[in-house]
């Protein structure tokens, strides 16, 4: 099982969108992937960013191992409560179910629920779990707890970006790479001197400030950044109400503005408050959830990076799978790794995988699966 | 409680001591409520429902989970008693978490322990003291003060970190407050059973638990009988946030970083707790040990639920239906 099952096509900066053929051969032969190899070192790491001591991104294809034998893992994340953990809940069931182990599923109550899900670790552990998938609430908060954990059994984080020197490999993209995408769109969509406001979302989350990053570095990259004036940045909770108001006010402020760039729920609320407006903005999305994806089928929304959130939680329950077969992380497959962002437009979506992207649609939340 | 068991079985007469026994079950059932019960059932239920919840390892789990929690339901049962509540504790434990966490970041070696463990529990006092300032000089409600003081807090602590966490604490901080052991036992646990020492020598053999008690049952009452009523709530208050600061504090050391959401839902939490362990919402009634049980019985039914694969919906439902059952029987406690 220590060949490397992973073939390895080209090493590329940043994810670039048009690799629509290879997707589409994902449900028979894996999917593209971000990967990166090497030891892990987490003394330089940047939140959201690989450590410097990893080697890549390389793009290649992710291929499923088999299980030795029927492995009894545990999963904890943040919360249970919305589609984009629902996608990921349906990833990582689906996978087990797949390679026939077992599973037992936490979730805490939330960004602010800490504690919780180190209680709830903890106590997967004293359940005799072989191995973990962390979904941590905090960048930093779970770093004590992974070097605990990983004493006795490997931990693989999937989705939120965790420092934790002692972890064990990652299935996770960059939001910082998701705003970039955004980024490229709207400098490849557009032409001459345009206006653009931007919603990142929550100023002290470990990801909207990444988008907002990500967004400017792709206009720099495209030379667009002469051309692209972002007008306003407005952060704020990402609900519904709060956004609608940020959008209200904004469009108040700027009634010619070319471009509304933000968070899912702010453009999943713009078209319907632009509804009566004669000369309507772009909104593009910095990240994908169910209702944007009907919004893009009918061009109400223009764009939206999406990170394939189920195949995230695939990715993460195949890496403990090699991990517990004795294979290595960073040598013989990547200790991070995560599906390659593209951009989802009206022209191309039907060319992706729903349930690759947020799971089924009737999908209800698993938190147990027993090898039979 | 004790002489009437004794009396009883001395006289070795059967229906005096059944009698006896019974006098004693009320009382404890009126000190604690519905909880000694549920405790048993909880303890019986789990002990057949996973063979993972009696194991050495998942005792000294629970045992460190229920630390922090059990030091925060005592501060928040002392304002109880007093006839309050501190909807601010989880906001001041986010801020102690930034405060301490920056403190020790910027000054290593033992003595910036010592003065981040110093700041740590005076910034939780300073939050406690303006809660108690203000409810005992303008005798507004604790309810809409504490939450008031929850928003103020939580924002401080948003601005000094824009959010994100503080980490890359120092190792030794967290060999102190966490991982050490003094005499074999874990620096948390020792902290814990000192804390509840002093709170019980305080709360029943100092003037101050007297004084409490006799505000939070009746404050014109008290402040005939010449209790120092603002006196006694600014020092709840203020006696509370300084528990709150010190788990805090641990709590950091815990989680070895600062983070400005530390204290998520422990002010609600904890109230839940202090409830079920017969603190009366009211004011003036239950005891120490009633509402560290409720802290320990929320911990152990988590855990527990947790062990058994009880998902984590079904968990929010069964704590609800609990803390219903709890305010209830407090309700008919106290009508009786």
């Amino acid at each position: 099982m220590n060949e490397r099952a992973f073939t390895r096509t080209r090493t590329t900066g940043v994810a670039v969108a048009g690799l629509a053929a290879a997707l589409l051969a994902a449900p028979a032969f894996g999917w593209q992937v971000e990967s990166y190899y090497g030891t892990y070192d987490a003394g330089d790491k940047e939140a959201g960013h690989p450590a410097p001591s990893l080697t890549g991104p390389e793009i290649e294809q992710w291929e499923s191992p088999t299980a030795d034998r029927p492995y009894r893992i545990g999963v904890s994340f943040p919360h249970l409560r919305d589609p984009y953990w629902l996608a990921v809940n349906y990833g990582v069931i689906d996978q087990a179910r797949e390679l026939g182990i077992e599973v037992e599923l936490v979730a805490a109550e939330g960004y602010d629920d800490i504690t919780g899900q180190i209680r709830q670790v903890e106590n997967l552990v004293n359940r005799g779990v072989e191995g973990l998938i962390l979904a941590s609430i905090s960048y930093s908060a779970q770093d004590g707890l992974v070097d605990m954990v990983t004493q006795d059994i490997p931990v693989v984080q999937v989705i939120n970006d965790i420092q934790a020197p002692a972890i064990t490999a990652k299935a996770m993209v960059s939001f910082y790479v998701m705003g970039y995408t955004s980024g490229e769109f709207v400098a490849g969509d557009s032409d001459g001197d345009i206006t653009v406001a931007f919603l990142p979302g929550p100023s002290g989350s470990g990801w909207a400030p990444d988008t907002l990053e990500g967004f400017k570095q792709a206009l720099r990259d495209h030379g667009a950044e002469d051309r692209v004036e972002i007008v306003a940045e407005r952060w704020g909770d990402a609900n519904r109400s709060e956004q609608q108001s940020l959008i209200e006010n904004v469009l108040n402020q700027f009634p010619n503005l070319d471009y509304l760039v933000g968070n899912a729920v702010a453009a999943d609320a713009a078209p319907s408050i632009m509804a009566g407006m004669d000369d309507k903005p772009k909104v593009v999305s910095t990240y994908l959830t169910p209702p944007l994806y009907e919004k893009i089928s009918r061009g109400e929304v223009a764009a939206s990076p999406s990170d394939f959130t189920a195949l995230q939680g695939r990715m993460a329950v195949d890496m403990l799978v090699r991990i517990l077969n004795g294979e290595t992380p960073g040598e013989d497959f990547p200790f991070r790794s995560g599906p390659e962002i593209i951009a989802l437009t009206p022209d191309n979506i039907a060319e992706y995988t729903y349930e690759d992207m947020m799971g089924p649609e009737d999908w209800r939340p698993v938190t147990s699966v027993s090898a039979d | 409680m004790k002489s009437t068991v004794g009396t009883s079985a001395a006289g070795s007469s059967e229906p005096r001591t059944i009698q006896g026994v019974t006098k004693a079950g009320i009382l404890v059932f009126r000190k604690t409520g519905a909880l000694l019960p549920l405790f048993l059932i909880m303890l019986l239920y789990f002990s057949f429902a996973t063979e993972f919840f009696f194991t050495e390892r998942n005792f000294g789990t629970v045992t460190t989970q229920a630390v922090y929690f059990t030091i925060i339901v005592i501060a928040q049962a002392i304002v109880m008693i007093s006839g309050g509540f501190d909807l601010s504790v989880g906001s001041n434990v986010s801020l102690t978490s930034i405060i301490t966490a920056m403190v020790v970041v910027t000054f290593s070696g033992p003595g910036g322990i010592l003065l981040a463990v110093a700041l740590g529990l005076l910034t939780g006092a300073l939050v406690g003291a303006a809660n108690g300032l203000i409810i005992a000089i303008f005798r507004v409600s604790p309810l809409i003060v504490t939450l008031a003081m929850a928003s103020v807090v939580s924002g401080i602590a948003l601005i000094i970190t824009g959010g994100g966490p503080i980490f890359n604490l120092p190792l030794e901080f967290r060999q102190a407050l966490y991982t050490g052991s003094v005499l074999g036992m874990p620096s948390p646990w020792l902290v814990a059973l000192i804390i509840i020492a002093v709170a019980y020598v305080v709360l029943y053999w100092h003037r101050f638990g007297r004084n409490l008690y006799a505000v939070g049952g009746n404050p014109q009452s008290a402040h005939i009988a010449g209790v120092p009523v603002r006196w006694t709530l600014f020092l709840a208050y203020t006696v509370a946030g300084l528990l709150v600061g010190l788990a805090a504090v641990l709590l950091t050391a815990r989680v070895g970083s600062g983070e400005p959401n530390l204290g998520g839902q422990l002010a609600l939490q904890s109230i839940a707790a202090a409830v079920l362990g017969g603190i009366s919402l009211r004011g003036g009634q239950g005891v120490l040990w009633g509402a560290i049980l409720g802290a320990i019985f929320l911990i152990m039914l988590r855990n527990g639920l947790d062990l058994s694969g009880v998902s984590s919906y079904m968990q929010m439902v069964i704590t609800g239906m609990l803390l219903v059952l709890a305010v209830v029987v407090d309700r008919y406690m106290n009508r009786n």
